[in-house]
């Protein structure tokens, strides 16, 4: 992945990217630990969406048995699993 | 030999009693010996078959492993082995005239004409933990596991051989790299499993399926609409209940020899739509299709980036693992047609997401709530009974179900074991916990454990445990 990209600016692209293309909604106020998948904001099926943008976006392939609610419930999640790529 | 019968318990508590008295290097080896032994006493057929499952998938991972140049192709050899034998023993009755008519014309010593292929009990279960396994292996996500005696046991163990839980084996074959010691055992959580399982399956599935009469699905006409409704929602709620109460005896079994098993079920009747449903219902397998059917074919889709991806992937992913669902349950026209209309089903709630912003849970009114589940008891009784009777019958049963017929109340037992299973639900939703009652001040935890304690026992009593449901997949 790119190095440039900090924390905040990794969340800040997920939550942008959830609300316009996932949820739908952009004028939700979408919390770094708001429950997405347990909370029904998503569902499981929309997890293909997410991994591909990361992938694109961040250069990091999640693979499809991570693609679950224990790495992918919050922004937060999301982020720490996309840091572990990190050098 | 059923799960809650006494004959499985005493080779359990044998079983047990050796595996803390060994030396912990036989530990392993005991449980191989035993889930064979456990095997062998269902049919020495089916052992043999196993062996021969284990040996060849064993190889394959160490030959996929060993040149990473040619891991797919080989991946691919591994895939067809295994995918071949399902069909063999699932469909194989279907085709066997004509294999004997063809043996016939070619003039080869024909096979005894009254020669059956018999599904071995538990096949479809370990083959998928194998396929998972080879895929896993040629990812990198698991390693090719060295030690035969592990991978033996990742298929054989006996407390989930017969029908799941679905394991992977990054999850189980570390367990069994462990020495295991008796003072590590989550006692009171494995006997709480095991008490709860016996209760949903004795006391509430039992009870449920045997009060269904054996017309009600074959001739519906005979039934007023209520009759059926209570029917439909008793052979749900019974179906759910038995495998519900086999997996947590499972789990609770495994836990006494330290090994840990995964949940199937996470309160099904309270999901909201299908989609959810399939998250809440016998998880390990729909969690299997989920990630090397459905998350496999998406990807791909989604990865094309153009309009004819995201067009196809509305419909083509949700329909391959609907049938792959189906067609695991049974090679038949009702397992067909209840995949198709699963598939149709998750289509429908794809697009309808489509169309609008999603909520949180939070923010949709409990009348609204409630009527989503309501929807959903209903659909979920038309794949349950799809999943029973063949596809004429069910429609049958459905146009009969919503048709002016004089009303005639149903027996009132249905409703009484059924209100057992809704309450269990109902704590384990509010705890947040599967065993609340282990939450529970002392006096409370003795009055339910000798209320329930005694319904098992006075049911358990009345003759043999009818056999699991879905020993028969």
């Amino acid at each position: 992945m790119s190095p440039t990209w900090s924390e905040d600016e990794i969340k800040n692209r997920l939550r942008e990217y959830l609300c316009r293309e996932i949820i739908k909604d952009e004028g939700i106020s979408l919390q770094d630990d708001d429950p997405l998948l347990s909370g029904g904001l998503i569902d499981s099926f929309s997890l293909v969406y997410i991994a591909v943008f990361i992938e694109r976006e961040f250069g990091v392939r999640i693979p499809d048995t991570e693609l679950s609610v224990e790495t992918m419930d919050t922004i937060n999640a999301m982020s720490a699993r996309i840091g572990r790529e990190r050098p | 030999m059923a799960l809650s019968s006494s004959m499985f318990f005493a080779f359990a508590a044998f079983v047990l009693l050796l595996h803390y008295s060994l030396p912990k290097k036989w530990q392993n080896p005991l449980l191989l010996l035993a889930s064979y032994g456990f095997y062998i006493g269902l049919s020495p057929q089916f052992a043999a078959v196993l062996a021969v499952m284990t040996a060849v998938n064993y190889a394959c991972a160490l030959w996929i492993d060993r040149n990473r140049r040619r891991s797919r192709s080989r991946l691919w050899a591994g895939i067809a082995f295994n995918v071949a034998a399902l069909v063999f023993f699932k469909a194989g009755s279907l085709f066997l005239p004509d294999l004997l008519a063809l043996f016939q014309r070619l003039g080869l010593p024909a096979p005894s004409p009254g020669m059956r292929i018999v599904l071995p009990v538990g096949f479809s279960f370990y083959v998928l933990q194998a396929l998972s396994y080879l895929v896993d292996v040629e990812r990198r996500q698991a390693p090719a596991c060295a030690r035969p005696v592990d991978f033996a046991l990742y298929l054989a163990y006996f407390p989930k051989l017969t029908a799941g839980p679905i394991e992977r084996a990054q999850r189980f074959i570390p367990q069994l790299a462990v020495p295991r010691t008796a003072g590590q055992i989550d006692l009171e959580r494995s006997a709480g499993l095991i008490f709860l399982g016996l209760l949903r399956k004795i006391v509430i599935a039992d009870l449920l399926l045997q009060s269904i009469p054996a017309k009600a699905f074959r001739a519906p006409g005979e039934f007023s609409p209520l009759e059926l409704a209570a029917w439909l929602v008793a052979y749900a709620v019974g179906v759910y209940n038995d495998f519900c109460g086999y997996t947590d005896l499972a789990r609770g079994v495994s836990g006494l020899f330290g090994i840990g098993l995964s949940r199937n079920f996470n309160l099904p009747f309270f999901s909201r739509n299908f989609t959810e449903l399939w998250n809440r219902w016998h998880m390990t397998l729909c969690f299997w299709i989920r990630d090397y059917v459905y998350f496999p074919i998406s990807r791909a889709l989604v990865r094309r980036g153009d309009r004819f991806g995201r067009g196809v992937n509305l419909f083509l992913p949700p329909v391959a693992a609907a049938m792959a669902s189906g067609l695991w349950h049974g090679f038949s026209a009702k397992f067909i047609a209840w995949g198709a209309l699963m598939g149709l089903l998750l289509i429908a709630e794809r697009l309808a997401s489509q169309l609008r912003p999603a909520r949180p849970i939070s923010a949709i009114p409990v009348w609204k709530r409630s009527l989503s589940v309501l929807k959903l008891w209903l659909l979920a009784g038309l794949l349950a009974l799809l999943s029973a009777a063949e596809p004429g019958p069910a429609l049958a049963f459905f146009s009969r179900l919503f048709s002016s017929a004089p009303w005639r109340w149903p027996n009132s037992r249905v409703f009484l074991v059924i209100l057992p299973s809704a309450w269990l639900d109902t704590c384990q939703l509010r705890s947040g916990d599967e065993l609340f009652f282990l939450r529970w001040p002392l006096l409370w935890r003795a009055v339910f454990l000798a209320l329930a304690g005694g319904a098992i026992f006075l049911f358990s009593r009345s003759g043999i445990p009818a056999p699991y449901i879905y020993q028969g997949f």
